[in-house]
């Protein structure tokens, strides 16, 4: 009985942070489930410019694209004027509107199927599975923070282990190395819908 | 009953003789005072030979009581004055981090950079559990919190980057972990291969794994293990040799000679035992203010005996060949002997423990106590050889250089006091054991050899061949011009001379600790010698770091607010990017996206067109077909070995957060901030600085712009300046009390000029040889300097006043002889200490045998024409 004014606080901690957690995972959840839809919906019916559109909607929907920005540029951002920057910014969600297309569209046998949601540091990882033609399933993980008011929206989409942030950073440092700003939008243009 | 040659009768009539003698060759009456007084001392000591030698005896005795607690300080850093600006400095720092001065530091360093981190490891923690002779271990490539936190400290474009190979690799680093043998390596690879020729990875990315393993394949052709570099495998720009340290404090037992002694032996049993399959990959060595002094300590004493049986020897043939017979030989040495044993006597109740220059009072007393002894014995001879019995030769010997034996013994304390006056303690402390020394020398030769021929009066008598050479007039007249030629041109030279107060100028250059020390010093960002500052609040600190961060010749400047990083949230972002693949990479399973190719892979990897494509291709090919090449197990445990190391240090990057001054580790902390919140700003330089002139500009720029900076390198610099203060204000305190004091009792200028002249340029030609052969001067050989002074003053006074008194002929005298064989019995003792491995031990070897050489030929060369010539003016 004497150790019951300790426990008492921290059973209290407790009933706070669990359900906080369970809520958590479960808006994550259906932010993936919301994007997974959206995305599936655009990628395997008409493929004319409304289903473009229907995807670039889910998309800047479902990312936060501020992170996506500063990622994607690293420290490689104060290369950019802020023309240049503004500029980046506009054309970034049909360009991650036309990766996701790239990424996901081609060879998509099937909806993907979210298995669980995992803490990633102070975020949470939707893990889903591609069902392939070959049997095998390729796992996706979306990335998804807490935003608050916001909301929970998806920072990273990794596929087989290999984030596109990590990989587009390294495409886009190359790109700015080799031809500057001017190479990186341009290849932003093209690579855009 | 003891023979009792001397009586007050006879005593009388030979002072009579000493005083017509004097008066007849000008010498005023204050010599003549002298002259009696040394008589009257060994009349005395003769009459009652078996009292005056059980005095004595009784002396040594007390004298080798006293002896046993005589201790040896070899911090070369309390040989100054410690109220010297920058002596307080370092003492503040030292008193606050204690740390900074009594860590040994062990040295890690190979080309292998997974063996070189698993042994800091291993090693670290076997120290650690050492926890009766070490308090504290800190490694900080070791270090858990900094294993998992080091990323922090790269800067933003580097953590991009090293976690961007790491996330881009966890894929295959997946698949390695789950297959850990050479089939699994191979497959995992030829996987990685296609996924990049499908473009869903870099294959530029592999190459230094493939590099890598080209190594291992390599060796296991020819039937050897070479473990894969991991490390380096998936990191860029990985040093060449990697060096790591663990700092080690030791708990101090103040009860032995080194207190330090229990930790040093304890790192060293660990480094002996660490398992033979990584010592083979890693040299390790241990370095350290203790370990570097006791290490001194044993260097000093390694070869002495060698060289002390050489001495004894040489010393024994030059007393030989000039007393002619071994009994005399023996009362020289003994003389010698007695007067070391009572000095060592007076040096323990003065002051207690001696210093790197105070203990070369040995060198002083061979030197200058012999003097005493050669002369009077050789006097003897020379007084015995004109017919008197042996009570007259005995009269007529102290009688006739008596005064000069006094008046150059107290010439000689004179110019060792002169350096009692200066801020430098180690030669104030062998100023004040040398005037003693040299005033007990004197007190034993005109007791114990009177005594000793009292009793046995055949001691009296011998002379061997050796002699200085004969110069007809002509030949002295060109001798003399040659001197004063080659001293005004060492004059030139004389300014270049420097004192290098830096410790490690004084080691043995092949002592592990020094060689340890040199690997320390070739990496920048581990050099040893550094600038400390302390600051009261974290304001001034900070202020100290930014000012000195702007300084050039400043690498670095840390204090405890630059161990907390910069940028952290944007670095943890970039931890927390890369967490999700990096996780897959510590515990997930890789995802089979790439089907394994047909054929074997070495087509694939050649096709890639890379280095490491190239390497790892003609390595599998070669191990293949090599008929005694290591087995597939044994490849796959060489290719493993490291492996869970690299997913381990992984694993704990993915733990990183935000560091604070406060979850800092404590062996980190502690360097910076003191128990009682001193904190201590570190100001490290750009160049090396175990070079005199880089050091010297470092510490000027730093001291111009933080005058309160401390620590070694200015210690070493003050030092610099502050001895050769000390060296020019004794010298000239020296020459001058020797003038007056010559000048006071012989009272002749051109007599004074005969001792000082030859002595002032024999100095310049020893300054110029340290100029000139770049040996400079430094704690060991600094010695030569006052030796020179008294054994020169000796024999100046012994050659001018025997000159002034034997009417030009003063090679005819046993005067030159004399002098002849104590300067080199002087060589002859301590010019073998060149053959020690003590750098600064042998450079006073080489610079003793130069300054007494110069002195004796300056003096030979000078002083008996210089002396004549005064003695032909006045008439």
């Amino acid at each position: 009985m004497r150790r019951l004014p300790f426990i008492t606080p921290l059973l209290a901690i407790l009933l706070l942070v669990l359900p906080a957690h369970a809520a958590d995972e479960t808006a994550a959840r259906a932010t993936a489930t919301k994007l997974v839809d959206g995305a599936h919906a655009a990628l395997t019916g008409d493929t004319g410019p409304a289903a473009i559109d229907e995807l670039k909607a889910t998309i800047d929907e479902a990312f936060a694209f501020d992170i996506w920005e500063k990622f994607l540029l690293g420290s490689n951002a104060d290369k950019l004027t802020e023309a240049e920057r503004a500029e980046f910014r506009a054309l970034l969600p049909g360009f991650l509107a036309d990766l996701y297309r790239k990424q996901f569209g081609k060879g998509l046998a099937a909806k993907p199927e979210i298995r669980d949601v995992a803490p990633a540091r102070r975020d949470l990882l939707v893990r889903a599975d591609i069902p392939r033609a070959n049997g095998k399933n390729l796992p996706v993980d979306w990335r998804i923070r807490d935003f608050g008011d916001r909301g929970h929206l998806v920072i990273d989409v990794m596929v087989g282990g290999a984030s596109f942030l990590i990989l587009k950073r390294d495409e886009f440092t190359a790109l700015l190395n080799s031809g500057g700003p001017t190479a990186l939008l341009e290849h932003m243009r093209v690579n855009s819908v | 009953m003891a023979p009792t040659y001397v009586t007050n009768c006879q005593f009388e009539r030979s002072n009579s003789a000493v005083q017509k003698l004097n008066n007849d060759n000008g010498l005023k009456s204050d010599a003549q005072m002298l002259d009696r007084l040394a008589m009257s001392v060994s009349a005395t000591a003769a009459r009652r030979p078996v009292v005056a030698l059980s005095v004595l005896a009784v002396a040594l005795v007390l004298a080798l009581l006293a002896a046993t607690r005589l201790g040896v300080d070899t911090d070369s850093s309390r040989m100054l004055n410690p109220s010297l600006p920058f002596q307080e400095r370092a003492q503040a720092v030292n008193a606050a981090f204690p740390a900074v001065k009594n860590t040994a530091v062990v040295v890690l360093r190979g080309p292998h950079a997974d063996a070189v981190e698993a042994a800091t490891a291993a090693l670290a923690e076997r120290l650690t559990a050492r926890d009766e002779a070490i308090a504290s271990v800190f490694a900080p490539s070791a270090d858990p919190f900094l294993l998992s936190h080091g990323l922090l400290y790269d800067d933003l474009a580097e953590v991009e980057a090293q976690l961007g190979r790491l996330s881009r690799a966890s894929n295959l680093l997946a698949e390695l972990r789950e297959n850990q043998s050479v089939e699994g390596f191979l497959t995992a690879i030829d996987r990685a291969l296609e996924l990049a020729g499908q473009g869903g990875a870099d294959a530029a990315d592999l190459d230094g794994l493939l590099l890598e393993a080209a190594h291992s394949f390599d060796a296991a052709s020819a039937g050897a293990t070479r473990p894969l570099d991991w490390g380096r495998a998936v990191a860029e720009d990985t040093p060449q040799r990697l060096t790591r340290t663990i700092s080690v404090l030791p708990v101090l037992d103040f009860t032995r000679l080194n207190p330090a002694r229990p930790a040093i032996d304890a790192a060293r049993e660990e480094i002996a035992t660490l398992a033979p399959a990584l010592s083979q990959l890693v040299e390790i060595g241990l370095t350290g203010d203790p370990v570097l002094r006791a290490e001194e300590l044993k260097s000093v004493t390694a070869t002495l005996p060698l060289s002390l049986g050489l001495s004894l020897l040489l010393v024994a043939v030059i007393l030989f060949l000039s007393l002619g017979r071994v009994g005399r030989v023996g009362l020289a040495l003994s003389a010698v002997l007695a007067t070391l044993l009572l000095t060592t006597g007076f040096a323990a109740l003065a002051v207690g423990s001696l210093n790197l220059i105070s203990v070369a009072f040995v060198v002083l007393m061979v030197g200058l106590g012999i003097d005493f002894a050669i002369h009077l014995l050789a006097h003897l001879d020379e007084d015995s050889a004109s017919g008197a019995g042996v009570s007259e030769a005995l009269r007529k010997s102290t009688g006739s250089i008596g005064g000069a034996l006094i008046l150059s013994a107290a010439t000689t304390c004179a110019a060792f006091l002169a350096f009692t006056t200066t801020d430098f303690i180690g030669m104030a402390q062998l100023g004040l054991i040398g005037a003693a020394g040299v005033a007990l020398a004197l007190l034993v030769s005109l007791t114990m050899i009177p005594a000793v021929v009292a009793l046995r009066p055949s001691l009296a008598v011998g002379r061997g061949p050796l002699a200085p050479p004969r110069l007809g007039r002509g030949g002295a007249r060109v001798g003399f011009w040659i001197a004063l030629a080659i001293g005004g041109v060492a004059c030139a030279f004389a300014p270049g001379a420097r004192f290098d107060a830096d410790p490690m100028g004084l080691r043995a250059a092949m002592a592990p600790g020094v060689v340890t020390y040199g690997w320390l010093s070739e990496e920048p960002t581990l050099a040893p010698l550094r600038l400390s500052l302390l600051a009261g609040t974290a304001e001034e600190a900070q202020a100290a770091s930014t000012a000195a961060k702007e300084l050039s010749g400043v690498r670095s400047a840390v204090w405890l607010g630059d161990l907390v990083p910069e940028d952290q949230l944007d670095k943890l972002d970039q931890i927390d990017l890369a967490y999700p693949s990096l996780q897959v990479a510590v515990e997930g399973t890789a995802p089979e996206l790439a089907a394994p190719p047909e054929g074997p892979i070495e087509d694939r990897l050649a096709a890639l067109g890379t280095a490491g494509g190239s390497a790892l291709a003609d390595a599998i090919s070669a191990w293949r077909s090599a008929g005694n090449a290591l087995s597939e197990p044994a490849l796959g445990t060489a290719l493993f070995r490291f492996f869970p190391s690299l997913i381990e240090r992984i694993a704990l990057q993915l733990e990183a957060g935000e560091i604070t001054a406060e979850t800092l580790p404590a062996g980190l902390r502690d360097r910076f901030v003191a128990g009682d919140g001193t904190l201590r700003v570190e100001i490290a330089p750009e160049a090396n600085i175990t070079e005199p002139a880089a050091r010297g500009a470092f510490v000027a720029t730093v001291l111009t712009a933080l005058p309160n900076a401390g620590g070694p390198p200015a210690q070493v610099e003050g030092a610099a300046q502050t001895v050769a203060r000390a060296m020019a204000g004794a010298a000239g305190i020296a020459l001058a009390a020797t003038a007056i004091l010559a000048w006071a009792v012989l009272r002749r200028l051109i007599l004074v000029a005969a001792i000082l002249l030859p002595l002032a340029l024999a100095a310049a030609v020893t300054l110029a040889a340290s100029a000139l052969l770049d040996i400079p001067f430094n704690y060991a050989n600094v010695i030569v300097l006052p030796l020179m002074i008294g054994i020169g003053v000796d024999t100046g006074i012994h050659l001018a006043v025997r000159a002034a008194r034997s009417d030009g002929t003063v090679f005819d005298t046993s005067t030159p002889r004399a002098a002849l064989a104590s300067a080199l019995t002087t060589i002859a003792a301590f010019g073998t200490l060149a053959l020690s491995d003590h750098r600064g031990t042998a450079s006073m070897g080489v610079m003793l045998c130069i300054a007494l050489t110069a002195g004796l030929l300056m003096i030979f060369a000078i002083t008996p024409r210089l002396a004549t010539l005064g003695r032909a003016d006045r008439r």
